[in-house]
């Protein structure tokens, strides 16, 4: 892996994270896990979320056994047609391949795959142990490739590069390198738009095409949420790039920018208002009085149809205090969907978000909100208490830290079963805060025990 | 007649098998306020944490060494003596289970070496456990082998304290069962390691970063007075062997506890030592078993059922089923562990 390539990735200048303040440099993007901590996924795990996605893609982990066998299927990503991204590929190098070399054995595992299931590309995934040993991956792809006359890949991306969102951006640099801009032009309609950093996570993409739809927006590539490998490679024929809710593939919308000239839009798909803003976002951009109206049309329509479907949960909702602790631009852009359904945020985590996330985030808690930079399990249940939260909204890892201490959860990471994007979506989101915060478990498990009560 | 295929393909697809730095954080998590940490980068200790917190549902300890690119070029000397200091400072553990993974051996780091040169004022045992050979079963057993190889302290033995070393596919429940039936012999359980308190599953408030349960240090060192050793799973011989070697005595080894067969070898076993006649619910256990198998073997009798499972699993549920009548025609589990 070349240093240069991954220094620039970490100073993506579109990312906010990188504009210096001052003389204090800011590293969030760098964020390497500290000795004797467990601080999330390795680079190769976020070059997986982006990529696996892909559904009619196979992928291949070249690594020892822990890299695919501790994670292969645990993702979120659904597909409306091919399953071949859910097996789970991997060489399982034993000591006999690193002493020796595992070069000869890639090539085979790729031969093996393109004789025996056809998938329409071959993603492979470099990890620690190959890397460490120098294998030459890239070379190996090519030669592969060539000779199964399919395209294979490489992702260079080993975990002990960095963190996940470093992943995600190498991951984003192999589509830019392998995949984007090599297919044939498809029929394009008046407004075309490419969905970046939308991984369909249990289905919630399928919540807001129907959207564009009515509108008569083209969605030509989806990166990655339920994609198929062509559309990837066409997706510089649309006319915007839309970055939804991650600051991580940034890089990919800037270059598409540079070599194909296409503009890009950031925006959420959570919550009431920040959807309506995308929506009408992207209308102002193309400039359409047609698209503006049926727009505006859109909104009225399903936010009158949102209100009434609200309305049972809203008295159970109302006034509710919850702590929010996830990444990046999530933690405004959830906010702002609790926001919307009367819930109030009372401390929200900015460890991995940039100033401009967290001008956003102070704009919306006001100024008695927590911001919690950093820390782990103890701290999150520190602040837990003292603002009295009814609710904690995290991702999976933290669900049992807060269920051991008698706090309602709802789990908002890519593991999860419920899709929160788009109108409906608010529905859904409504409806798991209300079971989550309602359940009739909480008053039983907080009753005491016959001995603990005192006979009077 | 059996054949074994050792499979000649490059490519492993949907893999079953799970790593050796997992199954010795398991190993670790039996032993109470005990952390495991990796020595690897970050995502494999990311990984395992994630896969061990979905199966057990419950807040899982577990800590890397955060080695870097270059960390692991230049060695990962001072990644390990931070991530303990770090980690004693942070969460007070009793033990830290320090786990080798594929990228630390991949280098080839002498661990036990440097762990040599440091004064902590915890145990710190190492497990040397690459992903690139074995699977959970190894980790787990290298982990208990690390372990009872200097922990446990000699002293005068002990006539009515029994060692039961459990194998990595003996649940959080079985062990909880295990324990009670060596009470009811009058005699006094230490299991290493004993997940049947630390994975049970409890709800536990207020304990955040170490195992909640498991072995106490204490019972870990007192285990070297008993007189009796009780190994479950093959993959614990070599750990029984140890302990035979260290404290000179001999131990009994079941390959699992499943089964009327095995059962009544058990009780046998535990008749003998404790001189007691066999406690009162066994008998009507018994009963109950020889009903359950009778009632059921119409059902399992002449099935053929395809397994896949970590070795000592495997042997002891085919031994089950073709106890029960099942015909086992295709069984699928990592090679053993070179020793
Ligand atoms: S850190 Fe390296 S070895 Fe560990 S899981 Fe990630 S890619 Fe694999």
């Amino acid at each position: 892996m070349a240093q240069t390539q991954i220094n620039q990735l970490l100073t993506e200048p579109a990312c906010e994270h990188n504009h210096h303040h001052g003389d204090k440099k800011n590293r969030t993007c760098q964020q390497q896990a500290k000795p004797g901590t467990a601080q999330g996924g390795c680079a190769f795990d976020g070059a997986s979320i982006t990529l696996v996605p892909i559904t009619d893609a196979a992928h291949l982990v070249h690594g020892p056994i822990a890299c695919a066998g501790n994670s292969w299927g645990s993702r979120g990503s659904l597909s409306s047609g091919p399953l071949m991204f859910k097996t789970g590929f991997t060489t399982d190098l034993t000591e006999q391949d690193i002493i020796l070399g595992s070069e000869k054995r890639l090539h085979q595992s790729i031969g093996e795959i393109a004789q025996s299931y056809q998938p329409a590309a071959i993603f492979v995934y470099c990890t620690c142990v190959p890397a460490l040993t120098g294998d030459d991956i890239e070379a190996v792809c090519q030669t592969a490739s060539r000779k199964y006359k399919l395209p294979v890949i490489p992702v260079m991306a080993p975990g002990f590069v960095g963190s996940k969102n470093l992943g995600n951006r190498l991951a984003g640099e192999s589509l830019l390198d392998y995949v984007i801009g090599t297919g044939e032009p498809p029929q394009l309609g008046t407004h075309v738009i490419n969905l970046i950093g939308e991984y369909n996570i249990a289905g919630e993409l399928w919540d807001v095409l129907p959207l564009f739809e009515r509108l008569g927006i083209q969605v030509l590539a989806k990166m990655t949420g339920d994609a198929r490998y062509a559309e990837l490679t066409q997706a510089h024929h649309a006319h915007l790039n839309l970055v939804i809710c991650a600051k991580a593939l940034l890089n990919v919308a800037r270059k598409m920018e540079e070599n194909y000239g296409i503009p890009y839009l950031e925006c959420s798909f959570y919550g009431i208002q920040d959807l309506n803003q995308c929506l009408r976002q992207i209308a102002q951009h193309f400039q359409d009085p047609e698209l503006t109206a049926r727009v505006e049309a859109l909104i009225s329509e399903e936010t009158q149809q949102l209100e009434r479907d609200l309305a049972p949960y809203r008295p159970k909702l109302q006034g509710k205090r919850v702590v929010l602790y996830t990444g990046g631009v999530k933690s405004w852009s959830v906010i702002s969907a609790a926001q919307d359904l009367g819930i109030q945020v009372v401390a929200t985590s900015t460890r991995k978000s940039t100033a401009e996330d967290k001008a956003r985030i102070k704009e919306l808690l006001g100024e008695a909100g927590i911001m919690i930079e950093g820390g782990g399990a103890q701290e999150l249940l520190g602040v837990i208490q003292r603002t009295k939260a009814d609710m904690l909204i995290a991702g999976g890892r933290n669900q049992y830290t807060a269920l051991k201490a008698g706090i309602p959860f709802l789990d908002i990471n890519q593991e999860r079963h419920h899709g929160y994007a788009g109108y409906s979506g608010m529905v859904t989101l409504a409806r798991e805060l209300t079971h989550a915060l309602h359940s009739p478990v909480w008053e039983q498990i907080r009753q005491l025990a016959p001995w603990e009560v005192g006979y009077e | 007649m059996s054949k074994v295929i050792a499979t000649r393909k490059a490519v492993t697809v949907n893999p079953l098998k799970l790593s050796q730095p997992l199954g010795a954080a398991l190993a670790f998590l039996g032993i109470k306020g005990s952390i495991p940490l990796f020595h690897g980068s970050q995502g494999c200790t990311a990984f395992a944490k994630v896969l061990l917190v979905r199966h057990f549902r419950e807040v899982i300890p577990l800590a890397t060494t955060a080695l870097t690119e270059v960390s692991t070029i230049l060695g990962g000397e001072e990644n390990i003596k931070q991530s303990i200091d770090v980690l004693i400072a942070k969460a007070q553990p009793q033990l830290i289970g320090l786990c080798a993974t594929a990228l630390s051996e991949t280098r080839g780091e002498d661990v036990a070496g440097i762990l040599r040169t440091c004064d902590f004022p915890i145990p710190v045992i190492y497990a040397t456990t690459p992903d690139f050979c074995g699977s959970l079963c190894d980790g787990y057993s290298r982990a208990v082998e690390a372990m009872i190889s200097v922990i446990p302290q000699e002293g005068a033995l002990n006539t009515r304290q029994v060692t039961l070393l459990m194998g990595s596919d003996v649940t959080p429940g079985e062990v909880a069962d295990l324990k009670q039936l060596v009470r009811d012999f009058h005699l006094t359980p230490i299991a290493i390691p004993d997940l049947s308190t630390s994975l049970d599953g409890h709800w536990a408030e207020n304990e955040y970063g170490v195992s909640t349960g498991g072995t106490t240090l204490d019972d870990l060192q007192l285990a070297g007075q008993s007189a009796f050793v009780l190994a479950i799973g093959e993959s614990m011989r070599p750990a029984a062997k140890i302990w035979q070697e260290r404290f000179q005595v001999p131990f009994t080894l079941f390959q699992g506890a499943t089964g009327l067969e095995a059962s009544d070898r058990l009780i046998r076993c535990l008749m003998d030592w404790s001189g007691s006649p066999v406690p009162n619910p066994y008998p009507w256990q018994r009963r109950q078993l020889q009903d359950a198998m009778l009632d059921t073997h119409f059902y399992i009798g002449g099935k053929r059922i395809a397994l896949a499972l970590e070795p000592d699993l495997l042997g002891v549920i085919s031994h089950f089923l073709v106890s029960m009548g099942a015909e086992i025609s295709v069984a699928v589990a990592q090679p053993a562990r070179p020793s």
